[in-house]
């Protein structure tokens, strides 16, 4: 009687078991940021805008500049000893020269309103790039 | 800053030095041009400058009012140029990451 190849029912091999799961081991370390993140990161002094520190100093200094420089035009349009009279006794009468009585009220006349203007014209440009940014963040 | 705008920048701080540079020329130009004393001209009588060498500074000249012209708009153009590469920089900037 020929032996039959077919494993018996107490010689069959047992199911393999399933894989177990990898072993996931924590290391601490991995946890907390390197080093090199924290640098990668931009600090606060990265953060701020350089042009917009620039457009503020422009607008605070030409608007400043400009109010003087209008001041001082209506100061010497209402000073009457910049007025010349004949220079015969008048008490006001002051010697100025062609510079004090034309040049300097010419050029503070001409270029104030405009200094005034611009400076006016950055500090707002300035609000608009804050309320830009402003309204990104959120 | 990008290249435009850096070009911008530039064109307009060359645009301010020449309106700085036209109106010093205006000033010298006019002080140094003063009108010889005549009682018919009816313009108003000072001494002669010394911003501009007058040889003897007692020396009494005239001047006709003093007129700056398109000098101070070349340099406004320029100052606004400048600005506004300056507020297109500070619009488009982003911090480095």
């Amino acid at each position: 009687m020929e032996e039959s190849t077919h494993p018996t029912l107490f010689e069959r091999e047992e199911p393999p078991e399933p894989p177990a799961p990898p072993v996931v081991e924590v290391h601490e370390e991995l946890e907390q940021p390197e080093q090199d993140d924290l640098v990668a990161q931009p600090s606060v002094r990265e953060r701020r805008n350089p042009w917009l520190i620039v457009l503020w100093l422009i607008g605070v200094v030409l608007t400043i500049a400009g109010l003087w420089g209008l001041i001082q035009a209506a100061e010497r349009a209402m000073d009457p000893s910049y007025v010349i009279v004949d220079g015969y006794g008048s008490e006001q009468y002051r010697v100025v020269g062609v510079e004090d009585f034309y040049v300097i009220p010419a050029i503070l006349v001409s270029l104030s309103p405009w200094f005034t203007a611009l400076g006016i014209g950055s500090i707002i440009a300035a609000s608009t790039v804050h309320a830009v940014q402003w309204s990104r963040r959120g | 800053m990008t290249r435009p705008m850096r070009a911008l920048f530039v064109t307009g701080v060359v645009v301010t030095l020449a309106g700085l540079a036209a109106c010093a020329v205006r000033i010298y130009d006019y002080l140094s041009t003063p009108r010889a004393l005549s009682s018919t001209s009816g313009l108003k009588v000072f001494y002669q400058s010394s911003l501009v060498g007058s040889e003897s500074p007692s020396t009494l000249v005239q001047y006709a009012p003093f007129v700056f012209g398109a000098a101070p708009v070349v340099l406004v153009a320029g100052l606004v140029l400048s600005i506004a590469s300056v507020a297109l920089a500070a619009a488009l900037w982003r911090p480095r990451m």
